[in-house]
């Protein structure tokens, strides 16, 4: 076959015990981070407001000011425990304050004035409220949204290719969610990074490419398992390892981008 | 192993092939579709004139739409149905204005696209709103509930005088609010929250002699119209007119109760002010003394109004009451500044992507990458021409779902030339190669992308509106890609002469047989 002329081409199967260790380095930490995380937040991840319900306001404030002073604002309008960061926006300091949810209209309306008698006028940037009612609605919403979309896939695969391979294609998969979840777990626990609802999208756009790279694996060895027979999927799966390097470095170089976009 | 082919006129034959092929017409077409729709060029005066439509807000926008609606051809033989759609369609017209992208200016004319741009770029509000149960009258939701809640939400956005505004059903008892550009969310918040059930009440005692206001079954739903209008005093108050029916009633109520008070009630407060600006107490409030029957179904609310208060109340009340209370679950506010802020950085990160994508293409495969970029341009240029056209509302996860999807239609790309490079090698000629790569490379490029429209699915079903724009942008893009791949790659790549070859084959006297299923 054609793969078993190229010289260049690593024997990715001969090395097999070296890419279970790293995927072992990969995951191994990361599970421990969500066993840690579980522990800290009751929950595998950092969940953000979007799950939990709370209350994000971005203001930018006319005069210079503390954090200190707004955190102060914050625990005398009786919202204790909030968090004040400083962030810029469109090149100008703005002030990010992270409460628990602020259910009514009046307990915001009071906030925004004590907060202009303490530190004077302000400008709202952002505000973004979840009260806690539908918080653990968007989560189930969430997961359920992954249930369903590896029952589409496997079902899509056992069709297409053999349910066998759909299993495959999972455990693929579930490595790979494993490898992000552990990352934003050991995020969570080292910097306070909480997920939002556009995890769930970015799970779900992982899982996309690692199935649309396994899937390219089955198509080969659908093709060619009928002509070659067993010796035949080692050429097979070293032309493949070419192949998904560089996919793996296009998509490595969008995802960067990507979450700079997101996380804006 | 290689297939020392026959001699053969083969060029000759591709060619003939290529030109009877449908799809480098299908690719051309594909073009100067995206090109036409994308991009429109108007002198610079007309894009001043919509954003001056497009900054107006409230009464200045509502005058100016009606001036022109009044001048459409027809406007005095149109039905209240017509007559409405066309106050919607002007009222979109001014919101094109805050959705103009001006690319380049030339001799007094200017070079826009109008991509439709979600709350979180161009500033606005959105509001989850869920309606109550409120036992016994309404002891749950039910759709006819939600119609009425509906209605009256819609009535009081549009009093609101916000263009593009969007009021829309999720789930069995909630309603999605999107207000773009909106000034004042606290204001709109309050004319959207508030049930605004007018009541009018007489004074009753208790068996045990305690006084109270019983409801005499009279409310601000038999309304005609109401309006705000200013006192001698420097204040304001609210005028209104009864409907025939509540006319009636409230002339038999004023002549029953001559010499005493009548309540008048706002979501179970009264509606005098104290000095704060708040509703007065209820044990303090002493109603309205009626002096003589009123018949005519004319009165007015007095109540020490500020002019926003009056001109406030008067608006709810003719938008109706809601049938039942309702609650926000779920606000998202974004202002104009960080909006700006956040396009500028997409547009980077769009372009940056791009950019890199293509270096690494033109990198690695060289002739073969360029081709590959010159198909991702058209890519690029078709998917925002069908966002444009759809139209798609590009959200800052739409934008990352777009630029997720060029992975993808560059994937499709590398999966193409990889087959091609392997047919090379088997000694197959140059037009052979990219026919029976591309028929290999489609079945693992279809079945992927089945895979990520899966996902897409289940996003658009279950997820929240800001991870459906996502789910579409990304849906659309992976479709696109298919199409991009099919035609513009394969027909560009047939392009290249035989004599440069691809992927450093430039071998030409080779099998010239297109590969059917059974053969390999």
């Amino acid at each position: 076959m054609t793969g078993a002329k190229s010289k260049n081409i690593v024997d990715i199967v001969k090395y097999r015990t070296l890419w279970f260790a790293i995927s072992l380095v990969l995951t191994v930490p990361g599970i421990i981070g969500i066993a840690a995380c579980c522990a800290k937040f009751g929950a595998p991840l950092k969940p953000g407001i979007d799950f939990t319900g709370g209350s994000i306001l971005q203001y930018q404030f006319e005069k210079p000011t503390t954090l200190e002073a707004v955190h102060k604002v914050l625990e005398e309008a009786g919202l204790t425990g909030s968090q004040v960061q400083q962030t810029y926006i469109a090149g100008k300091e703005a002030v990010v304050m992270r409460t628990k949810a602020i259910d009514s209209e009046k307990q915001k309306t009071e906030l925004d004035t004590k907060l202009t008698e303490a530190l004077g006028p302000f400008k709202a940037i952002s505000v973004d409220k979840v009260t806690a009612t539908i918080g653990p609605e968007l989560l189930s919403n969430g997961l359920l949204a992954l249930l369903v979309t590896f029952g589409g896939m496997v079902a899509y695969i056992s069709y297409r290719f053999k349910f066998d391979y759909a299993i495959c294609a999972i455990a693929a998969l579930v490595h790979d969610v494993l490898v992000l979840c552990g990352i934003f777990a050991l995020l969570g626990l080292a910097f306070g990074t909480e997920v939002d609802s556009l995890f769930i999208s970015a799970i779900l756009t992982v899982i996309g490419f690692s199935v649309h790279d396994t899937i390219v694996v089955f198509d080969r060895v659908r093709e060619n398992a009928k002509f070659v027979g067993s010796k035949g999927i080692d050429p097979v799966t070293k032309l493949e390892f070419k192949k998904t390097f560089g996919d793996v470095l296009t998509t490595a170089s969008i995802r960067p981008l990507l979450a700079h976009s997101i996380h804006h | 192993m290689s297939i020392f082919g026959q001699k053969s006129g083969s060029h000759k034959g591709s060619s003939k092939d290529f030109f009877r092929d449908w799809k480098p017409f299908a690719v051309l077409g594909v073009l100067a579709w995206s090109l036409f729709s994308l991009f429109q060029i108007v002198p610079e005066g007309n894009i001043a004139e919509w954003q001056r439509l497009a900054n107006l807000t409230g009464n200045d926008l509502q005058v100016e739409v009606l001036k022109r609606v009044e001048k459409i051809p027809g406007w005095d033989k149109m039905n209240n149905y017509q007559r409405e759609d066309a106050i919607k369609t002007e009222y979109d017209n001014a919101g094109m204005g805050n959705n103009i992208q001006v690319l380049a200016n030339y001799k007094g004319y200017a070079l826009f696209t109008n991509l439709k741009l979600g709350l979180d770029l161009r500033g606005g509000s959105q509001l989850l709103l869920k309606a109550i149960p409120a036992p016994p009258e309404v002891p749950e939701i039910t759709p006819p509930v939600m119609d009425g809640v509906l209605t009256v939400i819609n009535n009081r956005i549009n009093s609101l005088g916000v263009s593009e505004t969007l009021v829309q059903r999720a789930g069995k008892d909630r309603l999605i609010v999107e207000l773009p550009g909106i000034k004042d969310p606290q204001q709109a918040k309050d004319r959207i929250g508030t049930t605004a059930m007018l009541e009018f009440k007489e004074l009753d005692f208790t068996s045990e002699g305690i006084p109270y206001w019983k409801a005499v079954g009279l409310t601000g739903a038999d309304f005609k119209r109401a309006q705000g209008t200013p006192t001698a005093g420097g204040t304001w108050q609210v005028d209104f007119e009864f409907k025939d029916r509540g006319a009636k009633k409230f002339g038999e109520l004023t002549s029953r109760l001559v010499g005493k008070c009548i309540g008048i009630f706002l979501d179970g407060q009264p509606t005098d002010r104290g000095a704060d600006g708040r509703p007065v107490p209820i044990e303090r409030y002493q109603g309205v003394r009626v002096n003589e029957p009123i018949m005519g179904g004319r009165g007015q609310i007095t109540g020490s109004f500020s002019r926003d208060q009056a001109v406030d109340l008067a608006l709810k009340l003719n938008a109706g009451a809601l049938p039942v209370p309702i609650e926000i679950l779920e606000e998202r506010t974004v202002g104009a500044t960080l909006g700006q802020d956040s396009i500028h950085k997409s547009l980077i990160a769009g372009g940056v992507g791009i950019a890199a994508v293509m270096v690494f293409m033109v990198a690695i495969y060289g002739l073969p990458g360029l081709i590959a970029d010159l198909a991702l341009i058209l890519y690029t240029l078709a998917t925002l021409a069908i966002f444009k056209t759809v139209p798609v509302t590009l959200t800052l996860a739409g934008i990352a779902g777009f630029i997720l999807s060029i992975g993808m239609a560059v994937d499709a790309n590398i999966l193409i030339f990889e087959r091609t490079k392997e047919e090379l090698n088997a000694g197959k000629n140059l037009w052979v190669a990219v026919e029976n790569g591309f028929t290999r490379a489609m079945s693992s490029i279809f079945d992927s992308n089945v895979n990520s429209l899966i996902a897409c699915s289940v996003l658009m079903l279950f997820g929240t509106s800001l991870v459906k724009g996502f789910a579409v942008t990304l849906a659309i893009g992976v479709a696109v890609s298919m199409f991009t791949a099919i035609t513009a790659t394969r027909t560009m790549l047939h392009l290249i002469p035989s004599s440069l070859g691809l992927f450093g084959h430039k071998t030409e006297k080779k099998a010239n047989k297109v590969l059917t299923k059974e053969a390999v």
